[in-house]
């Protein structure tokens, strides 16, 4: 029981340092190296040379991450003259990665795709909850971060891709 | 102790800022973080308290990752509370070395293919290091850990077996784009814990992997093949004359594994096709499933492509087939692509069987022969399975309305027990006396000697069996307002059959004595029996599931959903006394809430149904809590926008928290 208290009392506080913490900020990236789905190869960073980059984790089996994919296709389409990408990061393990490509084409879908079949990247952002949106400016500093998708929430995020883009453009 | 160091730590991590260590100064290192609380509760005691927490960090060249679980005990799997993972990355130039737990995935994972899949209570990395120089278009790399993979006994909560790999993997690749090639060696010392006549015993088995893989990449179609080669040999020591001891080798299996999978691209229509021959171990019908006391086959390392959909529908989950990693070939089809008016549409058709058909000389006696050439068959007793799946979805009414509905169906053979087609004969003898002498009253016989042998030969047909099927209907709906609420709407059909198969004109049982199927008439081997029986309980030929769920919801804020899932019988039967008053509200029970109702003898309505509501608060972009009050059939559930799968639960609460920062 004593056990139970103090690890109630850890997680208290543990909750309390949340939401305690500036969600302004979420530090910087890291550079992780992407496979994309056309077998290259290419870094975190690499893109950013271009400009912000939304990812996105999502597997072919997640209902919500399908929903949302719509949605990000269109931004990436309508915000790529601003330098914009949305990369999505595939979670399928090798059971079912065979689909995602011919998933992606037959979507006609125009976003970067990567593949993480043993969730390093996910693990190393704490993506496991599918779908998680991470905004990260050219900097490498991470803007934004939403966990889950309900229909309506497109609206959010072409407002936070809208705002870090006039943020770039004043600067 | 270091351990527990590190967990003491962790809101230093968080607080960097007070520390007096520049270590945890957040302006040198950064980093991220994520929590998982989840609490249950539930009137048959199943309760859990399951609580994850990961922390990244990095540095220059350096990247560590801590992941602490204080779970008594977790939704599944054993009690832990410890620091669960953790590993030390440093890249330099072409090289980079990992020191701790180290999750791999080479080609499809016909070799190797590490996760840690917590919805099932799955991991298999291993504990060691890995050693990576990459240059220009060649990447070489070395690991080697240790793993263990516990199995459970009769105990839920606590490891009977053990099974440890002591692994060293290297694996060369070859990046010549549109070309990608890979050659895999893998080499694990196992000790196998097992129980052979009752009592634990452990053995040595030495598995040796060697396999390769090619991809290419074109603008109209992509092609990816691999293969393995398994052989698995037994340690054994012996002492020898001079009393040392010394250590013998012996093969104890051998097999393969070829995996082949391509795409076709016609503007937005994709044609995805798949082909796998797994041939590990080929076991008789009636010992496939068990894994303890048979080793040396597929290894906890490959996770191999399975060849039939991967459902996220509940119904289609439970009644998906369970793939045999040692044994099974099949195909699998998927076309994919746009309809007019925006809609699009897949359809798939998958079909497995086993390498071998079987036959059984006697219950116990089991003859194989290899399926003819490349393809699954439809033989009953190489255990066929048939999957079609066809979907359509898209969006109506100035894309507000979403809709999706499909059409699943399935069908298969998952247990024989006796399957005997052929030739039995009897041999009736004559004998004669050839000396005898009268003594007394009465003839005594002093010899005798065969004057005939009458030999029956009967067409034998002996065959049980058990066949499935079932066909599902799901239907999705969600209509999205202007104002950011959205309303929407799931209902799912399903028919599940579950027979026992009986045919032939002998019914299964076996004479030793004669070493011959007994006929159901020994004087009219025409007599034929052809039978189907409901595996259900009371007979009840088939089972119907339906389950429906509505929800609303305000974007970004919260979401109601409820869930109300029924069937007509449960595989295995349980009394629910404490019926929740969501049901008791839905079936208009007034007794529940006026405290008159029966504890002892439940009502009928509240059999068989499973009511849920659960409500979701995004506290912030980041940080999501839920409550779920009711109770849960299980399986997979995708509920207000996250896809999990959930063990069964009676009128309880559920709790759930995550955030990540």
């Amino acid at each position: 029981m004593n056990k139970i208290k103090i690890l109630s009392c850890f997680l208290i506080a543990q909750f309390a340092l949340i939401i305690a913490q500036d969600q302004e900020t979420f530090g910087k990236i890291p550079n992780l190296e992407i496979k994309l789905l056309n077998g290259k190869k290419t870094t975190i960073y690499t893109l950013l040379e271009s400009g912000p980059v939304l990812m996105d984790f999502w597997a072919t089996w997640c209902k919500p991450c399908k929903q949302v994919m719509k949605h990000l296709n269109k931004f990436h389409n309508e915000y790529k003259d601003q330098g914009l990408q949305v990369l999505m990061v595939n979670q399928d393990t090798p059971r079912s990665l065979g689909k995602v490509k011919s998933y992606i084409n037959s979507k006609n879908y125009d976003f970067l795709v990567s593949i993480d079949p043993n969730q390093q990247i996910a693990k190393k952002l704490n993506g496991q909850i599918m779908p998680n949106l991470i905004l990260i400016n050219r900097d490498g500093s991470i803007k934004w971060r939403h966990q889950g998708y309900m229909p309506g929430e497109e609206k959010e995020i072409q407002e936070q891709i809208e705002i870090l883009l006039s943020q770039n453009n004043k600067n | 102790m270091s351990k527990k160091l590190l967990v003491l730590l962790f809101p230093y991590f968080i607080l960097a800022e007070n520390t007096p260590f520049s270590f945890f100064d957040l302006d040198f290192w950064k980093y991220n973080a994520g929590i998982m609380l989840n609490f249950g509760d539930s009137y048959d005691d199943f309760t859990y308290m399951e609580n994850r927490m990961d922390l990244n960090f990095f540095k220059g060249n350096f990247n560590g990752w801590l992941q602490y679980e204080y779970s008594d005990p977790p939704e599944l799997g054993f009690p832990i509370k410890d620091l669960r993972k953790y590993r030390l990355e440093y890249s330099s130039g072409p090289w980079s070395l990992k020191l701790g737990d180290i999750y791999e995935v080479w080609g499809r994972g016909l070799v190797l293919a590490q996760l840690d899949d917590q919805g099932i209570d799955f991991d298999n990395s291993s504990r060691g290091h890995l050693l990576n120089y990459r240059l220009e278009n060649i990447s070489v790399t070395q690991m080697n850990g240790q793993t263990k993979n516990a199995q459970l006994g009769s105990d839920l909560r606590y490891p009977e077996f053990e099974f440890t790999h002591n692994m060293d993997a290297t694996n060369i690749e070859f990046d010549v784009y549109p070309f990608n090639f890979g050659l895999s060696f893998l080499q694990s010392n196992e000790l196998h814990q097992f129980k052979p006549f009752g009592v634990m015993d452990t053995v040595d088995v030495n598995h040796r992997l060697h396999g390769g893989y090619l991809s290419w990449f074109g603008s109209v179609a992509d092609l990816f093949i691999e293969y393995v080669d398994k052989q698995s040999k037994l340690r054994t020591y012996e002492t020898n004359f001079s009393g040392d001891e010394v250590e013998m080798v012996s093969p104890l299996k051998k097999g393969s594994a070829i995996y082949l999978n391509t795409n076709l691209y016609l503007g937005t229509w994709s044609l995805f096709f798949e082909y796998k021959r797994y041939s590990f171990d080929r076991l008789s019908p009636v010992d496939t499933d068990y894994i303890i006391n048979n080793y040396g086959n597929r290894i906890d390392y490959q996770i191999m492509p399975i060849l039939f959909r991967e459902q996220n529908h509940s119904f289609l989950g439970r009644s998906a087939h369970k793939a045999n990693p040692n044994d099974e070939r099949g195909i699998q089809f998927e076309l994919s692509g746009g309809l007019p008016g925006g809609f699009q549409m897949v359809t798939q058709y998958s079909h497995l069987s086993r390498n071998d058909t079987w036959h059984s000389d006697s219950p116990i006696e089991w003859k194989n022969n290899s399926v003819d050439g490349f393809m699954p068959t439809n033989a009953v007793s190489a255990l066929p399975y048939k999957e079609i799946y066809t979907e359509i979805n898209g969006y109506l009414i100035d894309n507000k309305l979403y809709f999706k509905t499909a059409y699943g169906q399935n069908q298969e053979v998952p247990k024989i027990n006796r399957f005997f087609d052929g030739y039995s004969q009897t041999i009736n003898e004559t004998w004669a006396y050839t000396d005898s002498i009268w003594y007394g009253d009465s003839w005594f016989y002093l010899d005798s000697q065969i004057v005939s042998i009458d030999t029956s030969v009967y067409n034998i047909e002996t065959k049980l069996y058990q066949q499935t099927k079932s066909f599902t209907l799901p239907i999705e709906l969600t209509y999205s307002l202007n104002n950011g609420y959205s309303i929407g709407m799931n209902y799912a059909y399903q028919e599940r059959y579950k027979t026992n198969v009986k045919k032939g004109n002998a019914g299964g049982f076996y004479s030793y004595a004669d070493s011959a199927w007994v006929l159901n008439d020994e004087n009219d081997p025409d007599t034929y029996i052809d039978q189907s029986t409901s595996n259900y309980p009371g007979e009840i030929p088939f089972q119907i599931n339906r389950m429906i769920s509505l929800s609303i919801g305000k974007a970004s804020k919260w979401a109601v959903t409820l869930n109300y899932d029924w069937t007509n019988i449960q595989e295995i039967f349980t009394s629910d006394p404490n019926y929740n008053p969501l049901e008791a509200l839905i079936y208009g029970d007034g007794k529940y809430f006026s405290g008159k109702r029966d504890r002892s003898s439940p009502p009928p309505f509240t059999q068989n149904k499973w009511v849920s509501m659960e409500f979701s608060y995004n506290l912030s972009s980041t940080q999501r809590i839920s409550f779920l009050y009711g109770s849960i059939q299980g399986g997979l559930v995708c509920s207000n926008g996250i896809c999990r799968i959930l063990q069964p639960f009676n009128d309880g609460l559920k709790l759930s928290y995550s955030a990540v920062f």
